[in-house]
């Protein structure tokens, strides 16, 4: 049986529970690496498509901010993945939260760093550590988390997060739930 | 000084001390913003004493965290530096400026950041 953790509040909504609107995408994680600005468009897409059914004056405010979001996210699945497995964006409208959930499969020396920086992301006070994190900044360093860490103590989100190691143990699925209050961002 | 993409400019005039940023910068992680590092860090070193560098961001759609990043170690390095001021200005439409251009101020408690319409 292949191992699996859980951090932080995966079922904040059960999966019982109907949303609005489903959205899926699957892409492979090189054709954005190859093609970076695909990111942003991905995201500039979906903001664009979730602000739409948000009534009232803020609706360009949701686009920039759920785009912004849901940028950070993407830009992670298409630099940490193993690049030729496939990623999976799943977007679940519920009234006022957006459930962003991305599934990517990476290398297990990954996703144990990767878990390190959930538990810090998960416990940690992050308006302190994300200013503590730029003074330290070692500029090689690209597996930072400050992109997480801005978006967590800067917008309306919460994230929770499941890995799952593969039957061979040579890599993991990883799972990240955004959980984001689309009228406060 | 300036660079120059299809998706962005960022252009520096000397006869205002202005580094003004325009349309939409996600760069494929820290080493692509080397260019514009580059830029900030030679603006940096012309500035003396009682000068105010202002950072215009009204134009800048977009920016993504590692371009932020970018940002808060050239304002790190100013503040070692302690030469010259900076001003920040913002657009109140473009939604993710409150957020991250506040930041800035938490950096280094000397800058202003103002937000126009």
């Amino acid at each position: 049986m292949a191992k699996e953790e859980i951090l932080g509040e995966y079922n904040k909504i059960p999966d019982t529970i109907p949303a609005e609107s489903v959205v899926k995408i699957e892409f492979h994680p090189i054709d954005l690496v190859t093609h970076w600005k695909r990111c942003g468009l991905m995201a500039d897409f979906i903001g664009s498509f979730y602000s739409y059914s948000s009534p009232g004056k803020k609706d360009e405010r949701i686009l920039y901010n759920l785009s912004t979001v849901i940028n950070e996210l993407i830009e992670n699945a298409a630099k940490f993945s193993k690049q030729r497995s496939p990623v999976l964006l799943t977007l679940k409208h519920y009234s006022n939260l957006l459930q962003v959930q991305v599934t990517n499969h990476v290398t297990t020396h990954v996703s144990e760093n990767f878990k390190k920086l959930a538990n810090t992301l998960l416990n940690s006070d992050l308006e302190e550590l994300y200013f503590k994190k730029l003074e330290e900044k070692d500029e090689n360093d690209t597996q930072s988390g400050i992109g997480l860490m801005m978006i967590l103590k800067d917008y309306p989100v919460s994230m929770a997060f499941k890995f799952q190691d593969h039957e061979d143990g040579k890599a993991t699925s990883v799972t990240v739930k955004a959980f984001i209050s689309v009228e406060g961002v | 000084m300036e660079i120059k993409d299809n998706d962005y400019s960022v252009v520096y005039d000397e006869g205002s001390k202005t580094v003004k940023f325009s349309g939409n910068i996600r760069l494929q992680g820290v080493s692509e913003y080397e260019p514009i590092k580059k830029l900030l860090a030679d603006v940096g070193d012309k500035l003396v004493a009682g000068d105010t560098l202002k950072m215009d961001y009204k134009d800048l759609k977009f920016l993504n965290s590692a371009g932020i990043t970018t940002l808060s170690m050239f304002v790190i390095n100013m503040r070692k530096k302690n030469t010259a001021q900076i001003s920040v200005i913002g657009s109140k439409t473009v939604a993710w400026q409150e957020k991250s251009l506040t930041n800035f101020s938490k950096i280094w408690s000397d800058i202003q950041v103002a937000f126009e319409d």
